[in-house]
C-alpha cells in the first residue's frame, strides 16, 4: 500500500508541476559566470600577471613601468601591482595595465587601491568594457582633489559621468567598487554607495584593467571581477 | 520666363549660379552648424570644469546648510550655481542670479541619472546652457545646476552668419559675372559658326566654317559640319554637272530635228527627200528615246526603290543571247565578236540588268574599235566569283581617265561619239547595273591597244 501511495502521490506531483508550467528554482537562477581573482600573491615580484598588457592612452613617451612589488601593507598578504615608474612626463597621458582576454559586460569589478606619490595627479582606479587603450569606462578615486568619479574615455577623450566628493588620505588601502548592469553604472567606495549613472556609450562587452593618470604612483591588491 | 527661349549663354550661367548658389548655400549650413556644435562644445566643457571647481567649494554646516563663501573667491562671482535637494528644493543659488529668472524646473529621475547639458532661456529672454549633475558631497546627496550665457557663442554665430551673409552674395554676383563671361568665350566659336553657315547658300558651297581647335566637341562639331558641306558640294556639283550635260545632250537631237524640219519647209522637196528627211527626224527621234529611257533608268537607280528580280540563270546562255544581239551592230562595222566559253556557271542575278551591262560594254567596244577587228568575251570562274571579260581593239584609256568613262556623260572623244549615237551614259549605267547586284566592274588596258572591262559577278 506504502510504495503504491508514494508512486501514486509522485505521478500526481509531477502532473500538477507539468501543467501549471513551473520551473526548478535553481536551474532558473543559473546563468554563466565568470570570475577574474587576482592578489598577485604567485606572479613573480618584478613581472605583471601572465596575459596582461601595459598600454597608454594619449601615450606621449615611453610607457609607464607596472611590476609586482613586495609591500607589508598588502591587503592579501605580501604583494601587489604597482605603477612604480610613469617614465614619461605627460599629464594628459593614461597609463593602463589591463587584462585585455577577458571579457566584460555586466558585473562587478572591485579592488583595493592604495595611493603613494604624485604631483599632478594621485590615486587610480578600473577601467572596463575596454575595446581598446582609447575606449573605455572609468572609476577612479584622486586623493588629490578628494573626488571619486565615474568617466568614459572615447578615442582618448575623457568625459565625466558622475562625481562624488569625499576624503580618503593618501597613502591608506582603501576599496573601489564598481557594478555595471546594461547601462547602470553604480561606484562604491569602501562599500558604500555614492555613484549611481546610466550611460551606454560602449554597450558590448570589452577587457578590464587598472588605471592610473599622469605622474600618479599607485598600489593595486585584490583586483576581483565578476562577469556575468 | 520660358527658358527655352533664352540664349544658351544665359541658360548656363543661370544653371551655373544656381548650383553654385545651392552649394554656397549648404556650405554655409554645414559651416554654421559645425561651428555652432563646436561652440557649444566648448561651453559644455566650460560647464564641467565650473563643476569641478564648485564641487570642492561647496561647504555643509553642522547644520546641514550649504555654506559658500562668495566674497573669497571670485569665481562664484562671475558664475551662475544653484544647489538643490534631490527632490528639488533650492539650497544656494549664486549672487549672479540675482533678479534672474529662470524658468520652473522640477528634477526627473531619468535626468539625474548622468550629467545632463540643456539650453534653456530665461523669462527676459536670455539664453543659457545649463549642465544638471547629481553630486555626493561628503556623503549628502545634491543637485547642482550650473549655468553660462549662450550670448557669446550667438553673437560669434551672428558675426559669422553676417560675414556670409556679405560674402554670399558677393561670391555669387562675381561668380555670375565670371560665368557669363567665360559661357560668352567658350561660345564664342559658335557664334562665328553660326554667322558663317547663315551666309552659305547653293552659290558658295565652298565656304567653310571656322575650326579654332579641332580637338575639342566645338572643333569637332565644325569639322563634321564642314564634311558634310564637302558631300553636299560634290553632290551639287554632280547634279548641275548632270543637270548641264542632260540638257546639252538633249538638245543637240532636238536642235538637228529642228533643223531638218527647217530645211525640209524652205522649198518644196522630192517625195524621196522628204523621206529621208523624215528618216534623219526619226533617227535624231531614236537617240532621244534612248538618252530619255537611259536617264530614266539612273533615276530608278538613284532613288534606291529598284527591286532586283533575282533568279537562276546560265551566264553561258545569256552571254551567248546578248552577243546575238548586238551583233548586226558590230557587223556593220565589219567586226568579229568572239566568244570564248569557259565553264556554264549558274548564278543568281537579275538577267535584264545583267544583259544591259554586257549590251553596253559591248556597244561600248564595237563604237571604239576600228573597222575590221575582233572584240572578245571571255567567262571564266574562280572560288569567289564569274569574270566576265569584254577585251575591244580601240585606244587604251588612259590612267588617269579610268575612272572618269564611267561617271555620267562622260566622253573620251565627244564629237566621235555623239556620231555614234552614244548618250555618253552606258558606262554608267553597266557599273550601276552590276554593282547593284554586290559585283564591280575593272577596266585594264593594253600598251599600244585594246581595252578589257571584267565584270566580277560574286557568286552567292
Amino acid at each position: 500500500m506504502n510504495t503504491k501511495m508514494y508512486l501514486s502521490g509522485l505521478i500526481a506531483a509531477l502532473m500538477i508541476f507539468a501543467l501549471t508550467g513551473m520551473k526548478f528554482p535553481d536551474a532558473a537562477k543559473q546563468q554563466n559566470t565568470k570570475e577574474l581573482n587576482m592578489n598577485f600573491e604567485s606572479v613573480p615580484v618584478g613581472k605583471i600577471p601572465t596575459g596582461w598588457k601595459v598600454e597608454a592612452t594619449n601615450q606621449r613617451g615611453p610607457l609607464a613601468t607596472w611590476q609586482v612589488t613586495e609591500d607589508k601593507t598588502a591587503p592579501s598578504g605580501r604583494k601587489v601591482l604597482s605603477l612604480t615608474k610613469t617614465n614619461h612626463t605627460s599629464g594628459s597621458t593614461f597609463n593602463l595595465c589591463r587584462a585585455p582576454q577577458f571579457s566584460f559586460l555586466n558585473g562587478e569589478i572591485s579592488v583595493m587601491v592604495k595611493a603613494n606619490k604624485g604631483m599632478e595627479d594621485q590615486g587610480g582606479g578600473v577601467i572596463w568594457r575596454a575595446k581598446d587603450k582609447s575606449n573605455y569606462f572609468i572609476a577612479r578615486y584622486n586623493p588629490l582633489e578628494n573626488n571619486f568619479r565615474i568617466y568614459y574615455v572615447k578615442e582618448g577623450a575623457r568625459t565625466m559621468l558622475a562625481s562624488a566628493r569625499i576624503a580618503i588620505p593618501a597613502h591608506q588601502w582603501f576599496e573601489l567598487k564598481i557594478t555595471m548592469n546594461g547601462d547602470i553604472i553604480k561606484g562604491y567606495l569602501n562599500g558604500k554607495k555614492l555613484l549611481e549613472v546610466k550611460d551606454d556609450t560602449f554597450k558590448d562587452a570589452g577587457g578590464v584593467g587598472l588605471w592610473v593618470k599622469a605622474d600618479g604612483k599607485t598600489s593595486f591588491d585584490n583586483f576581483h571581477v565578476v562577469a556575468q | 520666363m520660358n527658358l527655352r527661349r533664352t540664349n544658351v549663354r544665359f541658360r548656363l550661367t543661370l544653371w551655373y549660379s544656381i548650383t553654385l548658389f545651392i552649394i554656397l548655400l549648404l556650405y554655409a549650413g554645414i559651416t554654421i552648424l559645425l561651428t555652432y556644435l563646436n561652440l557649444r562644445n566648448n561651453l559644455d566643457r566650460q560647464l564641467e570644469k565650473d563643476y569641478e571647481v564648485i564641487e570642492e567649494m561647496i561647504e555643509i554646516r553642522p547644520d546641514n546648510t550649504i555654506g559658500m563663501d562668495e566674497d573669497d573667491d571670485s569665481f562664484l562671482q562671475e558664475r551662475w550655481v544653484e544647489i538643490r535637494t534631490p527632490s528639488g528644493k533650492l539650497l544656494y543659488n549664486s549672487r549672479p542670479f540675482t533678479g534672474q529668472d529662470l524658468p520652473e524646473w522640477t528634477p526627473t529621475e531619468n535626468m539625474l541619472m548622468k550629467m545632463t547639458f540643456t539650453s534653456l532661456t530665461t523669462k527676459s529672454h536670455l539664453r543659457l546652457r545649463s549642465l544638471i549633475a547629481k553630486t555626493n558631497i561628503d556623503g549628502h546627496t545634491f543637485i547642482l545646476r550650473l549655468f553660462r550665457p549662450e550670448g557669446p557663442l550667438f553673437k560669434e554665430i551672428n558675426g559669422y552668419l553676417l560675414l556670409l551673409g556679405v560674402a554670399l552674395p558677393l561670391a555669387l554676383i562675381i561668380s555670375a559675372f565670371g560665368g557669363y563671361w567665360l559661357a560668352g568665350r567658350l561660345l564664342s566659336p559658335v557664334h562665328k559658326m553660326t554667322e558663317t553657315a547663315r551666309q552659305i547658300g547653293a552659290n558658295n558651297l565652298t565656304e567653310r566654317l571656322p575650326v579654332d581647335n579641332p580637338s575639342d566637341e566645338l572643333g569637332r562639331l565644325a569639322v563634321t559640319f564642314n564634311d558634310l558641306l564637302e558631300r553636299i558640294n560634290e553632290s551639287f556639283e554632280r547634279l548641275k554637272q548632270f543637270t548641264y550635260d542632260a540638257a546639252h545632250e538633249l538638245r543637240t537631237p532636238l536642235t538637228a530635228i529642228r533643223s531638218t524640219g527647217e530645211v525640209a519647209l524652205q522649198k518644196p522637196q522630192e517625195a524621196e527627200t522628204y523621206r529621208e528627211i523624215i528618216g534623219s527626224i526619226l533617227e535624231e527621234n531614236n537617240r532621244l528615246t534612248n538618252l530619255v529611257n537611259s536617264l530614266l533608268l539612273l533615276s530608278r537607280a538613284d532613288s534606291d526603290k529598284f527591286i532586283l528580280n533575282r533568279e537562276n540563270a546560265d551566264l553561258t546562255e545569256l552571254t551567248a543571247q546578248t552577243i546575238e544581239l548586238i551583233q548586226p551592230l558590230a557587223e556593220e562595222k565589219k567586226q568579229t565578236i568572239l566568244f570564248k566559253k569557259g565553264l556554264s556557271p549558274i548564278l543568281s542575278t537579275d538577267k535584264t540588268l545583267f544583259r544591259q551591262a554586257l549590251l553596253n560594254l559591248l556597244d561600248n567596244a564595237i563604237k571604239y574599235s576600228p573597222e575590221n577587228t575582233c572584240i572578245t568575251v571571255e567567262l571564266n570562274k574562280t572560288g569567289t566569283e564569274v569574270l566576265i571579260r569584254v577585251t575591244d581593239q580601240g585606244d587604251p584609256v588612259p590612267d588617269e581617265l579610268q575612272k572618269k568613262i564611267f561617271e555620267r556623260f562622260y566622253r573620251l572623244d565627244k564629237s566621235r561619239s555623239r556620231k555614234s549615237g552614244g548618250t555618253g551614259l552606258g558606262l554608267s549605267i553597266a557599273k550601276w547595273a552590276v554593282e547593284v547586284q554586290g559585283g564591280k566592274i575593272t577596266l585594264t588596258t593594253g600598251n599600244l591597244r585594246g581595252n578589257t572591262f571584267i565584270i566580277h559577278m560574286p557568286i552567292t
